[in-house]
């Protein structure tokens, strides 16, 4: 019963930011196979980090890896950069990268959320999202100068310092965005027709997360308390007071909700940081050469950022390896489209939040 | 500073799936990706873990001076999640691992293996 | 100025298309369709539609994998049809160029109208950028008007002459 039908889904389609491309069987509306292409956005950075770029300038190529989580691989490079010429960063500046890093963090997830919900049927909450994330994007360029690519990370510190005038606006912007971000809160998690598009669908139990080893706010959804942040020391999140967000139920809604928990738990962050921000330098001076290998984790908005470094003594390194979160996301996300509707894909597909560029970097 | 606590187990490529599967539980560890580094004509491939409760901790199953024509055991049928990176190691590197096909990231047939050093 | 130059600039919608950037440009666009920046002022809508699209907005600095895409996206289009290039990378390749699986540019694949530099470009530059291919566009338009011989009547209830 039922024919066979092929519908693409990219790699050009209004849903997506991106190119990706996903083919769809489908039988009676139920997809039941999957074919999917992430290439469509490779570059080849990891050669050139190691031929093109000295180390000093490899941090520009790789923040361009990614628009949402530029400060994620700035970070990633620093980090391991930092032990391989065994520098320290002072404490001022791993305070500050920590507010950046969070503060990207909350732009990325509000505009995630605005877009399931945009696909959801929901164009005015779309439109609602993106008009909070712009205070965000205004804090942000308060701060480093530039709205998507920051660069604000250099090794041994930050370019830009945070002046008392911009902590105090800091702190009056985020509480009015706390504000507006409970009220769309409370919308995800009480409304009705939401739960009927959201609730349920592309289910992952915690035994499935754990087995495909899925990251970030999907994993997070799922109950598997996995975050970089608390697995790994990099930046001083433990004094901060930095806490796993959580929920159980797995589906399209509860990484909504998980992402939005996040959000409000990111600007708490925030605040405390900025209340107790150290005095002193913002940059050491560093010398001499990257030599020996390095391994780094990181959370990106998306979930955990691997780095593999190795330098050789030179001023060009012998290998820089990137793990980004979705691309161990994917092979979970092949699985889960089988046995659900085709008008659920965009919901699932936007769900996972899915960063093609640096998948195939 | 970040300082990463690595355990490195070093074995060989005959022995490495087996090492895997013996040490590998899904509850506890974390797995992370394959890497590959081109040690002037040999390869040197990792096959890295993280650990859910440790802080810190990660670990290594390393396995050095593998020639580009030999055969790489492929790990997907303990991992899942594996064969991504399992396709991306052939596409880079141009070696042959077990169940896996060319043309995940680069489909220009001109272009081989970038991320060796005599090509 | 001819019957359908007239209302077609009212509307100019766009076709965006990330031909392997960073995405940073492509989250500026959902920013400038987004309240505060607010492109719709203009009539531009973004829509997934090669066929009914007037405004190709593209992002990237092209990799081999997305050329023909793009160049097939180029060719549905109907006439006319402005090409904008968005970002550093698009103004040959930016920050990739001579990488090896890169085009280095959109201008070595399609003809461009407008350049939109920046990395990534402000919602502001975006804006600026969308108006003037609007004003390419419509001088297109006028050259390209094929329809003459409207009906008297409809004419005058419009108010506009036909060239």
């Amino acid at each position: 019963m039922g024919n066979k039908i092929v519908v693409p889904f990219g790699s050009q389609h209004i849903a997506l930011p991106e190119p990706v491309s996903f083919l769809f069987d489908t039988k009676n509306e139920i997809i039941t196979n999957v074919k999917v292409d992430v290439g469509y956005v490779h570059r080849g950075i990891e050669k050139a980090a190691i031929t093109k770029f000295e180390f000093t300038n490899v941090s520009y190529l790789l923040t361009r890896i990614c628009g949402f989580c530029s400060i994620t691989h700035a970070g990633g490079y620093h980090h391991g950069i930092e032990k391989l010429l065994d520098v320290e960063a002072p404490k001022r500046a791993e305070y500050i990268r920590l507010i950046i890093t969070e503060l990207d963090r909350i732009h990325s997830h509000l505009l995630a959320n605005a877009h399931v919900a945009e696909v959801a049927g929901y164009e005015n909450l779309f439109m609602q999202g993106v008009k909070d994330r712009e205070i965000v994007m205004d804090l942000l360029e308060n701060i480093t100068g530039n709205r998507i690519q920051y660069d604000i990370y250099t090794i041994g510190g930050v370019r830009r310092d945070i002046s008392k005038e911009t902590a105090e606006y800091i702190k009056k912007q985020l509480l009015k965005l706390k504000d507006k971000v409970l009220k769309v809160y409370d919308f995800y998690d009480t409304d009705y027709t939401f739960g009927l598009k959201t609730k349920g669908i592309s289910y992952i139990s915690l035994d499935d997360a754990k087995k495909y080893n899925v990251v970030g706010p999907i994993a997070r959804a799922s109950g598997l308390a996995t975050d970089a942040r608390a697995e790994f020391d990099y930046l001083p999140y433990d004094e901060v007071g930095f806490e796993i967000q959580t929920r159980t139920e797995g589906d399209v809604w509860a990484r909504n909700i998980v992402r939005q928990m996040e959000v409000i738990h990111s600007i708490d962050l925030i605040l405390r940081a900025i209340d107790n921000l150290p005095e002193g330098d913002i940059k050491v001076k560093y010398k001499g050469r990257p030599k020996g290998e390095t391994f780094v984790r990181v959370e990106a908005p998306r979930g955990e950022c691997f780095y593999y470094l190795k330098g050789n003594g030179t001023k060009v390194l012998e290998r820089v390896r990137v793990r980004v979160p979705t691309y161990s996301n994917i092979p979970i996300l092949k699985e889960l489209f089988v046995g659900e509707k085709y008008s659920d894909a965009q919901p699932i597909v936007l769900s996972f939040d899915p960063c093609m560029s640096c998948t195939a970097r | 500073m970040i300082n990463p606590n690595v355990e490195i187990f070093e074995t060989t490529l005959e022995k490495v799936v087996e090492d895997i599967k013996n040490w590998y539980d899904y509850k506890k560890y974390h797995y992370v990706t394959i890497n590959g580094v081109d040690e002037g004509g040999k390869l040197r491939i990792d096959w890295i873990f993280a650990d859910y409760n440790e802080k810190n901790k990660m670990y290594v199953f390393r396995v050095t001076d593998v020639s580009f024509d030999t055969l790489i055991p492929s790990i997907a049928n303990i991992i899942p999640s594996a064969w991504m990176a399992e396709w991306e190691l052939r596409d880079m590197f141009d070696v042959e691992v077990e169940n896996t096909q060319k043309g995940i990231f680069i489909k220009d047939p001109n272009i081989v293996a970038p991320l060796r050093k005599d090509k | 100025m001819g019957f359908f130059s007239k209302f077609r600039k009212k509307s100019p919608w766009i076709l965006h298309y990330n031909t392997g950037g960073c995405n940073g440009c492509d989250i500026e666009i959902l920013a400038t369709l987004a309240p505060k920046y607010d492109i719709e002022r203009f009539g531009a809508l973004n829509r997934g539609n090669p066929k009914q699209a007037d405004i190709l907005l593209v992002t990237g600095p092209v990799t081999k994998n997305c050329r023909d895409v793009l160049r097939r996206l180029y060719l549905e289009m109907p006439e006319p049809k402005v090409v904008v290039a968005m970002g550093a990378c698009g103004h040959g390749g930016g920050v990739f160029r001579h990488l090896y699986n890169v085009e280095n540019g959109v201008d070595n694949i399609i003809p461009v109208d407008v350049w939109i530099p920046g990395c990534a470009p402000n919602p502001r530059a975006l804006i600026d950028g969308i108006v003037e291919a609007i004003k390419i566009w419509e001088k297109k338009s006028k050259d390209k008007e094929y329809m003459k011989n409207h009906s008297k009547e409809m004419i005058k209830n419009l108010g506009v002459n036909d060239d």
